[in-house]
């Protein structure tokens, strides 16, 4: 018991919901093109970085992406490799629950073909022995995809 | 020591409410910094920001800027502090030898931020915060009744400050507050906030980003052939309670100048200095600051603003570019000071350059409520 | 560049609640102490640097408020504050300043109050922006559930693990040692004496690979250090710790890009930030061939997998060989390069303190006055580490018994 004494306490706040957060909407070009089961990733004409999701600024050579160019948008495929994973055991709701062994889900960081980043998403459809790093796997496209983030949230394995 | 200069910079057009990301505004004048000073990203070798996690709404609001501030792979850290003292550290940084080229962004959005809050939430959490009375203004307000009552100073001469400036921002392309025909009249009845503060005499809220890329002398000459020097130094922080403060004078202002010019070797400030960019959140504080750095005895600041020797044509210009009462993007307004100084020795001010010739100038910054911490830049030029 | 050392330092008893004191009066405590370590007054210090992680506290700029419980009355002062390695970026800080030849003695103090605060609510903030805009884009499920409690350093293991022989045993192996060191350690704030990997073994799954027994507490904590010039150390100090080499590295921040936006860090394993950030400190030390010339590390570990990934980040040895000389008893208090003697960040975690006890903890080793913790081997060269944001931070320390610049 490392507790030692309370003395006066007054409470105060510091309300995160007070502030605002502007960005450009990048993402929306990206997020259409999911409506057609097509990942677009966004290459820097100036050094060819490709990313997926779409940055507004270069990371590697500092110039500013210009996404409503065409010849700027690729095409990339939607296989990829793993980069990392975990298997969730406990559930987070009222505490941490522990989760009933069949119903772990598996999250996945997956590097596309061909882009530069790397994209977190749940792998489905697969035995939790079977995961590693290094498997290849494919977005498991729902038959009419949203066109938001939420079409490249799964994947399968390969 | 090495000789260290302010070697290139960019400013934006200030604004209340910039339809913008932040990263995209720190982008826009590091790029341009950048392009002014003709090296690239990989020419520089640290990064200095000046953020805070309460203005942007991001705890560790430098990790996401890594990117637009052209820090990838550099060494780069934040200094939660205005602008100014992010220079300070990017110069420090330069003199130890470690670094040659340094990058210095400040910014903020108050469009972004709720106004006011992120300074009561700086109060001591015990006592002022919940006792609801303290912010910003009402501690300048504080601040202004305790410097009148002491030395006569009138609401009319405190006015002075605000016409001088509005007015001056009006040659300033970068300004958000800009009047070219307020009178005194106007500003006095101007909507009170907290007595004797009025809107007029206090900052406006601002969205905005400035950049200073800052040279050791063997780089400097290479990227530039109007270097600007920086010469002297100085900062000091001052108590926090406004009760242990002498309220109508700005004591940490006066210790910071004393180092600046010491380093410098300025005895004679009023002669030697031919332009001086203060950060006066709030019209008094320009006069209070007069006093600090030398400019006139203690207790003339309403008689130096009387005599116009402050203004743009007058020996001493203040504030040309229409100082932080034209522009207030907090954590980098001090920066933005040592920008104009350096647009001033460079001639580059356009329509807001001074007549005469400018070799000196003096750039300052200030933190926290009531100008509690005070930085001082000396620059000069070739 | 001249040479600067530490002469003090103080560092309070880490503990998960502080309900006795603020924050100036916690900081105060390890203010004093170092003061006193130092043999100087207040007045002799010439100024300060300070840094902590505001969102814990719910307090903008705490120093204002408390600067002058800490002796920077009318001192020049300045907050330098980068996440989880605030505490290395703030002594650095103080390095640059005293390097400079502007000041002579400066007192660089670090700390945090999470009892004062929510800590799941802090660390969330940091991506809250982030998970907004991404939300508005239709982003949800448990991934974004589990994300905020573990974050990315379920990856950061996972992939290294595939990459060297580190298994799951192996993590429960170091999370045993190091809360048997920080058991040996009167500031530390988990000290299980004892425990050993079968304990650990036993802690629930969070999410593989991390148990329970692999995280970090949350603590109430502070860290002061005082730093001056060669002339001034040798005349106060029978044993300065010489600052030898120091740099910083930032890269993109791992997992989720701005606002969503894809990041470059691809695989958070190869932390190539931290390898850049040890190789200019060790150049800048004189130090050729870390593996053999440095003699204790102190990499930032808050999930015990981190040391074998620090250990080879910080070229300490060849990648992916860190699991099997761990094995070999080389990390040991005993061994040839005891690794966090201190107990680690995963036994103590303030988080504006914690990457700056690193540095205090090789300075306390290298001074021999590390009591029970003090490692068998004679510690002349020190490597602290200092991790900060989404594992894009890396701030790197050399410390050394001699002065010894390139």
């Amino acid at each position: 018991m490392d507790q030692i004494e309370e003395h006066i306490s007054i409470s105060g706040k510091w309300p995160l919901s007070a502030y605002t957060w502007k960005t450009e909407r990048f993402l929306d070009r990206f997020t259409a093109n999911l409506a057609k089961k097509k990942i677009f990733g966004a290459r820097c004409s100036n050094c060819g970085t490709v990313f997926v999701p779409p940055v507004v600024v270069c990371t590697r050579c500092h110039s500013r992406m210009s996404l409503d160019k065409d010849q700027d948008w690729i095409w990339v495929s939607d296989m990829g490799t793993v980069i990392a994973y975990s298997i969730s055991y406990l559930a987070v709701g009222d505490g941490l629950q522990a989760r009933a062994p069949e119903k772990r889900p598996l999250f996945i960081l997956v590097r596309l073909d061909g882009t530069d980043t790397d994209i977190f998403a749940e792998l489905i459809d697969t035995v939790e022995e079977k995961i590693k790093v290094g498997m290849r796997v494919q977005v498991a496209w729902s038959e009419v995809p949203k066109g938001d983030l939420s079409d490249i949230l799964f994947f399968r394995s390969l | 020591m090495r000789r260290i200069a302010i070697v290139a910079y960019a400013q934006m057009k200030y604004m209340q409410n910039r339809n913008s990301s932040r990263e995209v505004m720190i982008h826009e004048v590091a790029h341009e910094a950048l392009k002014m000073a003709a090296i690239s990203k990989g020419d520089v070798d640290t990064v200095i920001n000046a953020q805070s996690d309460y203005l942007d709404g991001r705890t560790i609001s430098n990790m996401k800027t890594v990117a637009a501030s052209g820090a990838y792979f550099k060494d780069e850290s934040k200094i939660e502090m205005d602008g100014a003292f992010a220079a300070f550290y990017a110069y420090m940084r330069i003199l130890t030898g470690n670094h040659d080229v340094a990058m210095v962004i400040g910014e903020s959005m108050a469009s972004c931020y709720p106004p006011y809050l992120p300074g009561i939430w700086s109060l001591d959490p015990t006592f002022d915060r919940p006792n609801g009375f303290l912010n910003e203004i009402s501690a300048a307000a504080l601040q202004a009744r305790a410097y009148m009552h002491k030395y006569g100073i009138t609401e009319r001469q405190i006015a002075k400050v605000a016409v001088k400036n509005l007015k001056n921002a009006d040659r300033n392309p970068c300004a958000v507050r800009k009047m070219p025909r307020i009178s005194e009249n106007a500003v006095l009845n101007s909507k009170l906030l907290y007595e004797p503060i009025r809107e007029l005499n206090a900052y406006p809220l601002t969205d905005g980003a400035c950049a200073i890329i800052l040279a050791v002398e063997s780089k400097a000459r290479q990227i530039t052939n109007k270097p600007v020097w920086i010469t002297g130094a100085g900062c000091c922080h001052d108590t926090y309670f406004l009760g242990e403060r002498e309220l109508y004078g700005c004591a940490s202002l006066e210790r910071a100048a004393e180092t600046a010019y010491k380093m410098s070797g300025i005895t004679n400030p009023q002669k030697e200095i031919q332009v001086w960019e203060l950060h006066e959140n709030f019209s008094h504080e320009e006069l209070i600051f007069y006093e600090a750095l030398g400019m006139c005895e203690k207790g003339k600041g309403g008689q130096l603003i009387d005599s116009k020797r402050t203004e743009p044509n007058g020996p001493m210009p203040v504030n040309p570019s229409g100082g932080a009462l034209s522009a207030n993007p907090v954590y980098a307004t001090g920066l933005i000071r040592l920008c104009e100084v350096a647009m001033q020795i460079r001639g580059e001010a356009g329509e807001h350059q001074v007549k005469r010739e400018v070799k000196t100038g003096l750039a300052h910054g200030q933190n926290g409520l009531c100008a509690q911490d005070n930085i001082v830049f000396t620059l000069k030029g070739e | 560049m001249r040479n600067l050392a530490i002469v003090g330092i103080g560092i309070t008893k880490h503990v998960s609640k502080r309900r006795d004191v603020n924050i100036p009066e916690l900081v105060y405590e390890a203010v004093k102490t170092a003061l006193d370590d130092a043999g100087i007054q207040p007045k002799d210090i010439d100024a300060l640097v300070t840094g902590n992680m505001p969102a814990f506290e719910g307090i903008n700029c705490p120093e204002l408020w408390g600067g002058g419980y800490w002796g920077g009355y009318k001192k020049p002062l300045i907050r330098i504050t980068t996440g989880g390695s605030t505490g290395a970026s703030v002594a650095q800080g103080s390095f640059y300043m005293v390097a400079s030849g502007l000041y002579d003695t400066v007192l660089t103090l670090a700390f945090e109050k999470q009892s004062d605060g929510n800590t799941t609510i802090g660390l969330n903030s940091t991506a809250m922006a982030d998970v907004a805009n991404m939300t508005a884009y239709g982003l949800r499920g448990p991934v974004v559930e589990a994300s905020g409690a573990i974050g990315l350093f379920v990856y950061q293991a996972t992939s290294y693990m595939a990459k060297s022989g580190c298994t799951v045993e192996h993590i429960d192996r170091a999370a045993a040692m190091l809360r048997n060191n920080a058991a040996k350690n009167p500031f530390a704030h988990l000290q299980q004496s004892g425990v050993t990997a079968a304990d650990i073994a036993k802690t629930p799954m969070i999410s593989y690979p991390l148990r329970f027994g692999h995280t970090c507490p949350a603590s109430d904590g502070a860290c002061a250090m005082v730093v001056t010039t060669e002339e001034k150390a040798r005349k106060l100090s029978r044993k300065p710790v010489w600052v030898n080499g120091w740099a910083a590295c930032s890269e993109e921040p791992a997992i989720v890009g701005l606002f969503g936006a894809g990041s470059v860090n691809v695989d958070p394993a190869e932390q190539r930030s931290c390898k850049l950030a040890a190789t200019k400190a060790y150049s800048m030390a004189g130090i050729k061939e870390p593996w053999k010339e440095i003699d204790l590390a102190e990499p930032y570990v808050p999930f015990a997998y981190q040391l074998f990934i620090y250990f080879e980040r910080l070229l300490l040895c060849d990648e992916g060989h860190a699991p099997r000389l761990f094995d070999q008893g080389v990390m040991d208090l005993q061994g040839n390069l005891p690794t966090c003697p201190s107990g680690a960040v995963v036994s103590s975690n303030a988080i504006g303190a914690a990457a700056m006890i690193r540095i205090a903890e090789c300075a306390l080793q290298i001074r021999g006055e590390a009591g029970q913790r003090q490692v068998t081997k004679e510690v002349h060269n020190a490597v602290a580490h200092g991790l900060g944001g989404q594992a894009n931070f890396n701030v790197v320390t050399v410390l050394g018994d001699k002065p010894n610049r390139r």
